[in-house]
């Protein structure tokens, strides 16, 4: 194993290390693809020497970068994946099932209300009618009895 | 402002437009990973980090927005191509429209019309 080989190896270790958090799958792809990153950009830059390699693992970056990116890709198909299948009945279906209760909520307070405001009509009404009947009463035989004298002349 | 939140912009502004960026570069043409990672990492000024990219090519590819095939190289080891699916190609329509949109909107909020 030359130096620049140890340094590969080395730089790879750094990640399989940080990317131990992540599924076998993942990690194992994860590596394949920096493995076979380095090893054509190494035949490319066709100098083998220690800072072409140091130049091609510093341009893939930070390890522990590179597995918050893993981190956030394998979050992303769970956050979007659910959205569109599994979890998505019941995702779209709670918004709109809360405006309906919520509309049911003001319903039923403006029918109480309506049905108190119906209520007091009624006893207002009533009240009302039962003041003006007897007020009515005593109008009327006035009227009548206003009504002779202006017939009269 | 510090360079943590610069980075934090910056990682933010990329979150969710880097890999249309990824699928228009295979619009044009198959790139082999170096190749593409390279443009995109030269394009964006992300030059210490192209070993960012390949989680997200690697989501990509689950997804069926890009493929991978092998092909024989004229020197050195054979190499493995993205290619741009129809589901890609569709994505990427799609997501052309929707820039356009959202850009003007926040070019007009901003002042930063041209």
């Amino acid at each position: 194993m030359t130096q620049t080989d140890e340094l590969v190896a080395a730089y790879l270790a750094r990640v399989e290390r940080a990317a131990s958090r992540l599924p076998a799958g993942r990690r194992e792809e994860l590596i394949g693809d920096l493995r076979e990153h380095i090893e054509i950009a190494r035949a490319e830059s066709g100098a083998e020497s220690e800072a072409d390699v140091r130049t091609i693992l510093e341009r893939l970056g930070d390890p522990e970068s590179i597995v918050a990116a893993a981190d956030t890709q394998t979050d992303l198909p769970r956050v979007t994946a659910p959205a569109l299948y599994p979890t998505a009945p019941p995702m779209p279906a709670a918004p709109p099932h809360r405006p309906v209760s919520r509309t049911a909520l003001w319903a039923g307070i403006a029918v109480a209300a309506a049905a108190v405001v119906i209520f007091f009509c009624f006893a207002a009404f009533a009240a009302v009618r039962d003041d003006q009947g007897p007020a009515e009463r005593p109008i009327a035989p006035v009227e009548t009895a206003e009504a002779p004298p202006s017939v009269g002349p | 402002m510090g360079v943590t939140d610069e980075a934090a912009l910056t990682t933010a502004l990329r979150r969710g437009t880097i890999e249309y960026c990824v699928l228009a570069l295979l619009d044009k043409r198959e790139l082999y990973g170096v190749e593409l990672v390279h443009q995109l990492s030269n394009g964006l000024g992300m030059t210490t980090s192209e070993g960012t990219m390949y989680p997200l090519l690697s989501r990509l590819r689950r997804n069926g927005r890009i493929a991978t095939t092998w092909r024989e190289a004229p020197a050195g080891p054979p190499r493995r191509y993205y290619t741009l699916t129809a589901d890609g190609e569709a994505a990427l329509t799609h997501f052309r429209t929707e820039w356009v949109t959202f850009r003007s909107g926040v070019d007009r909020i901003l002042g930063t019309e041209s």
